[in-house]
């Protein structure tokens, strides 16, 4: 496990796949012999959190703490809202310019290809619903269970939220968005006629790979940070308040 | 290949041979051995180690769990074949499978072929990456949109085989949503753009 003591050279090279995670954290190369723990002050990082993340990225079998005030829930939804701009912002733009050369410099001619825009349009669909459904629902409820959980009190309101939907129940709907993109890579690599021009079409499969590891290890932090964390508040806030009090 | 072993069990020398025949087709099957009663296949089953037995009569089903019950003879798949025509429903409880010599010989071998493939599958399974002829038929219907129940009723199997067909597809092809695979199709010509659209 990674654990505040840890140099941050160290971390790197024990998995090199976290660099764009730290990235994401604004820590850049050129750490020296410096731990997590220095660094993070340096720059103003909550330790506990940063360490959450690194670890459920690095081990998919990690299991957060059980201490829950180590640092808020705010904290995860900023950093997941984040990635999603990453990726709606930055990522899927890049890769649909790259399906766009890779269609002109690759396959000239072929009108089949444009299959491929399609295919990646509907996955840009799918991406950004998945998105809507978690910032406009998901998180607002992870928000509201901590609220009444630092607040140490639970409406009559909140208690029925809980009720109705809690968080097990928007775990189940929380659907793998990282299949199409394994598809996609599949289809290119497998399936696709020979490329007349193969440097385009090896582009565009970094991304894909890359994106797929991203959202995957994005994904994780919900399923493995942000929802057991409101899970256990859920459960602590049911039994302090059996009755609701308005 | 597999290498399955087949035994009928029927009576009617005409009937016998036509499952006999539809067997033989099947380069999965080795070996096939005819018996007329079951009380004459019985002692043989731990000698013959079948994969596959086709038999029917109600009368006697009894005897058989009696008698297999403690030998070590191996899983076999039973195959009720008595000549009832509806009755897809309503598969006797020794059996695996039901199939009525009434049917239509193509939808028999169908049904044949999918058990062929679920025999000789553990075997043979992880080396295959081309598409069967089955595989590529339930492939074309997903493409055009049809849920796993449409695809069952229209190929005469069930909808859990359906689901075994998918699994091995996305397993050979390396593709896991219908969309992607919809792709795949079209880009091998197996359905065009049309008939995804209607
Ligand atoms: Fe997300
Ligand atoms: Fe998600």
């Amino acid at each position: 496990m990674i654990t505040g003591k840890t140099k941050m050279a160290d971390l790197i090279h024990l998995n090199h796949k976290l660099l764009p995670v730290i990235g994401r954290f604004g820590i850049s190369l050129g750490f020296g012999d410096s731990t997590v723990n220095e660094i993070c002050r340096k720059k103003g990082i909550e330790t506990a959190f940063f360490l959450e993340v690194v670890n459920a990225f690095h081990d998919p079998d990690y299991y957060p703490q059980e201490n829950l005030r180590q640092f808020s829930l705010q904290l995860i939804v900023d950093y997941l809202r984040n990635t999603h701009r990453f990726y709606l912002d930055k990522k899927i733009p890049e890769i649909e310019e790259m399906i766009e050369a890779m269609i002109r410099d690759c396959y000239p001619g072929k009108e089949h290809i444009d299959l491929i825009k399609v295919f990646f349009g509907n996955y840009r669909k799918e991406l950004i619903a998945h998105i809507e459904r978690e910032e406009e629902t998901v998180f607002p409820y992870a928000l509201m269970v901590e609220e009444a959980f630092l607040k140490g009190s639970l409406t009559g309101e909140q208690r029925e939220q809980i009720r109705k939907r809690s968080m097990k129940d928007y775990q189940e709907e929380h659907d793998d968005i990282e299949e199409k993109l394994y598809d996609l890579k599949n289809i290119i690599i497998k399936y696709l006629p020979q490329p007349q021009d193969v440097s385009g079409c090896t582009h565009i499969l970094y991304e894909l790979f890359y994106l797929e590891q991203d959202i995957n290890d994005h994904s994780r932090i919900e399923d493995k940070v942000l929802a057991p964390k409101v899970e256990q508040m859920e459960k602590v806030l049911l039994e302090r308040y059996p009755l609701s009090d308005g | 290949m597999a290498d399955l072993t087949a035994i009928v069990i029927e009576s009617s020398y005409v009937i016998r041979k036509g499952w006999t025949q539809i067997l033989r087709s099947f380069d999965e099957i080795r070996n096939i051995y005819e018996f007329a009663e079951i009380e004459e296949c019985l002692p043989l089953l731990p000698k013959y180690h079948p994969d596959l037995v086709l038999y029917h009569s109600s009368r006697i089903h009894q005897e058989i769990g009696s008698y297999l019950s403690g030998k070590e003879i191996g899983k076999i798949f039973w195959v009720d074949i008595s000549p009832e025509e509806h009755k897809k429903e309503n598969v006797p409880e020794w059996a695996d499978l039901s199939l009525s010599p009434l049917l239509p010989r193509e939808r028999i071998r169908q049904s044949l072929e999918q058990i062929m493939h679920d025999l000789g599958g553990v075997t043979d399974q992880d080396n295959h990456t081309e598409l069967s002829h089955r595989e590529i038929t339930v492939l074309k219907l997903i493409s055009r949109g049809l849920t796993n129940k449409e695809i069952a009723d229209k190929m005469y199997i069930s909808p859990h085989t359906v689901i075994t067909h998918r699994k091995n597809i996305t397993r050979k092809l390396g593709i896991k949503t219908v969309a992607g695979l919809t792709v795949y199709a079209i880009l091998n010509k197996l359905v065009s753009l049309d008939e995804i659209e209607s």
